[in-house]
């Protein structure tokens, strides 16, 4: 199919959706997690120093809190930092460009496969309003990042299969690129190619000799990636999020014998072995939940899910229906339509094997295929409401369609903005609201003690410091300590200048005299703030009725 | 006035009957949890064996026009206030249980080999859900009736 003028107002007219829907408020509406502080302040670090926060020149992985990073958003942050400065809108911008040129590439790939412009543009609509899409594009992950690279990737390894003068080289060097970005897409991108060979084969061994120079350029890309499997960083992020990591307590053996057990039964009906493979079965199959998928979503994770609906719309269930039947009945190459089937079917893989039930970002992967599918099932709909004779059913069944449609559309912006917010700024799993507050309250009262402690329950503070207070890297690399980072927690930084961060207890640190504690009401309760001995100096953050944080000084 | 547009008492109610209508979809619910009260369920079985997953797939796609049967049973749950509740989707249950019978002998009649290793699979879930019933579900039991 030729690119024509019609093509180019599709691309302009999605990208340009894409991104006022991803642009919006970008800065100033949800608040700065750690893990993009994390990114934001590597990548500072790296373009003051060529270090990363540990002083590791030009590291292919970044250890930040323990969770050893991938360095492509991080390099890729440079330059934008070095243009904007160290803000929320520079570690924001970069995935949300992509992922408002993300539609772009599902368009192509969908003209490709289901051979109608029409559809195509449906499906990049799908993608480009697509709740799931926005939210991981919207804030710094760079599994959005790497799944639009993902679907250049995806797009141009069809090109180089379907069209006779296809190359595999570009494909393979945009997959590697991909394969620097996101842990995810390790898993994920093996399953693409592998469902790929699966499918066109045939094509596949036609092409024998143009494969022949990607093989040997797939080898030697490879090669850090092999190296870096092996590393203790890589070793010790496999153990901390797959299942294969997981080691069952002794205690777990300990009760199930206790209930009376014996240890062949334990071998036969609780073998870790089964047990890992049921839970496997298990999260891979709450991916395809309606509930995860219409009703709920992932309600245990705040940055995840939007409060009051799914992942998608309510009405994408009848577009999916509908697409899903298109695709039966079409007579689009069974290839094709297998190629799209195996492509929803690993792209939850990568959740299925780390420890949550259902992960939003880590099966991001399905956005694509099932936006693919809605636009099939608006064509379709469209198609079949078109056909009817009677126009009162006609204009009803449309109109009940779009005001539904519109509805859900209108409560899903509605929740982002007004109701999510509210229930999602706070606590480990949400967005760490409160800490660019805090960090400038702290600047009053820097110089005035000598001990400075701010409490980690709402993890990570030390990163928001170095981020906000835009500490020179070159001074923190000298004092840079990760502390309690464990094979199953990850770590907190220890601290800098007068600066210490740790879990506050009250009981005992009333007694440090002349210091100054930052934490939560639950760390520091104003009913234990005896003023003989302590006083609150400010509170910070209004949020449900009181306040996120409470400053204390001791006397 | 948007917020009461978007959020009321209609739309509300709504969203509680399809959230209770797709429960009776829900793979965990299915096939891995079951009823979230103890005495319906012992938490360690769904409310039908993963090993029918396949041959409820493969009935459906041979018998699609009974997939419709299977979404009108699905409707009695949806206005049942608890959640997951086992006895109020019994007829679904069973409606499902038939597709897998239908899928079953399409199964035995296409691939033996395939039947063998799911007959298989299905009778170590058989022998796992009577072990976990008779030695540990009784000890949850006993559990709750301490808490109560």
């Amino acid at each position: 199919m030729k690119f024509k003028a019609g093509d180019f107002l599709v691309i302009i007219l999605i990208f340009t959706l894409s991104a006022v829907i991803r642009f919006y408020k970008l800065d100033d509406f949800r608040c700065l997690n750690w893990d993009e502080a994390s990114f934001g302040y590597n990548a500072y670090s790296i373009l003051q120093t060529g270090k990363d926060e540990y002083g590791t020149s030009l590291p292919m992985e970044f250890k930040s809190v323990g969770d050893y990073k991938y360095p492509f958003y991080v390099y890729s942050l440079v330059p934008i930092i070095k243009l904007w400065g160290l803000s929320e809108f520079s570690v924001r911008f970069f995935p949300s460009l992509l992922g408002s040129i993300a539609p772009i590439f599902l368009y192509f790939i969908t003209r490709k496969l289901l051979q109608k412009r029409v559809i195509a543009f449906f499906s990049a609509l799908a993608l480009a309003i697509s709740p799931w899409h926005i939210q991981f594009t919207r804030a710094g992950t760079e599994g959005g990042i790497a799944y639009t690279i993902t679907l250049a990737g995806i797009y141009l390894l069809l090109k180089a299969v379907i069209e006779k003068r296809g190359s595999f080289v570009l494909p393979a060097i945009i997959f590697f690129l991909s394969l620097y970005t996101y842990f995810g897409e390790r898993v994920f991108i093996p399953l693409i190619l592998l469902t790929t060979v699966f499918v066109f084969k045939k094509e596949i061994i036609a092409k024998g000799r143009k494969l022949a120079k990607t093989a040997i350029l797939t080898l030697f890309l490879l090669v850090p990636i092999l190296l870096s499997v092996v590393s203790i960083g890589q070793g010790e992020k496999f153990a901390k999020t797959t299942i294969f990591g997981y080691r069952r307590p002794d205690e777990y053996v300990f009760e199930l014998k206790a209930q009376g057990d014996s240890n062949p039964t334990v071998n036969i009906f609780h073998s870790a072995t089964l047990e890992n493979g049921l839970s496997f079965i298990n999260h891979f199959l709450n991916h395809f939940s309606p509930d995860f998928l219409f009703v709920k979503g992932p309600t245990e994770d705040g940055r995840q899910y939007i409060w009051g609906m799914g992942m998608l719309y309510l009405t994408d269930i009848v577009l999916i229906i509908f697409g899903a039947a298109f695709l039966y009945k079409s007579k689009i190459s069974t290839k094709y339509k297998k190629f799209i089937l195996f492509w929803i079917l690993v792209s939850p893989i990568t959740s299925a094997i780390t420890r949550d039930p259902v992960h939003a970002r880590r099966a991001l992967a399905l956005t694509a295929p099932l936006s693919i599918i809605t636009g099939a099932g608006m064509y379709y709909l469209i198609l079949i409401i078109g056909k009817l004779k009677n126009s009162f059913i006609k204009i009803l069944l449309a109109s009940v369609f779009a005001a539904s449609f519109i509805y859900f559309v209108a409560f899903y912006f509605a929740s982002y903005y007004v109701f999510t917010s509210k229930r999602t700024a706070v606590g480990p799993s949400g967005w760490q609201c409160g800490y660019e507050e805090v960090v400038t309250a702290t600047q009053k009262y820097k110089g005035s003690f000598n001990k400075i402690i701010i409490d980690t329950s709402y993890q990570g503070p030390y990163i928001f410091y170095l981020f906000y207070e835009k500490y020179p890297p070159q001074k923190y690399q000298r004092q840079a300590r990760l502390l309690g980072n464990r094979s199953d927690t990850l770590g907190e930084g220890g601290g800098y200048d007068n600066y210490e961060f740790r879990a506050i207890y009250w009981p005992e640190d009333r007694y440090l005299t002349k210091t100054l504690f930052i934490g939560p009401p639950e760390r520091l309760p104003e009913k234990d703030i005896k003023s003989e001995e302590s006083q609150i100096l400010e509170k910070v953050y209004p949020y449900n009725n009181g306040f996120l944080f409470h400053i204390v000084e001791t006397f | 006035m948007i917020s009461k547009l978007l959020v009321n008492k209609p739309v509300f109610f709504a969203k509680e009957v399809f959230q209770r209508y797709f429960e009776s979809f829900d793979p965990s619910f299915l096939f891995f949890k079951g009823d979230p009260e103890t005495t319906k369920s012992s938490h360690l079985a769904g409310a039908i064996y993963l090993s029918f997953l396949p041959f409820f797939l493969y009935g459906a796609y041979k018998n699609k026009p009974l997939i419709l049967l299977l979404i009108v049973l699905a409707v009695p749950a949806a206005f049942f206030a608890p959640h997951f509740e086992t006895l109020t989707r019994i007829p679904f249950l069973i409606g499902l249980t038939y597709l897998t019978a239908l899928g079953t002998q399409k199964a035995y009649e296409k691939d033996k080999r395939i039947f063998s290793i799911l007959v298989a699979f299905l009778f170590f879930e058989i022998l796992r859900f009577f072990h976990n019933y008779t030695v540990h579900y009784p000890w949850f039991l006993a559990e709750l009736l301490n808490k109560t």
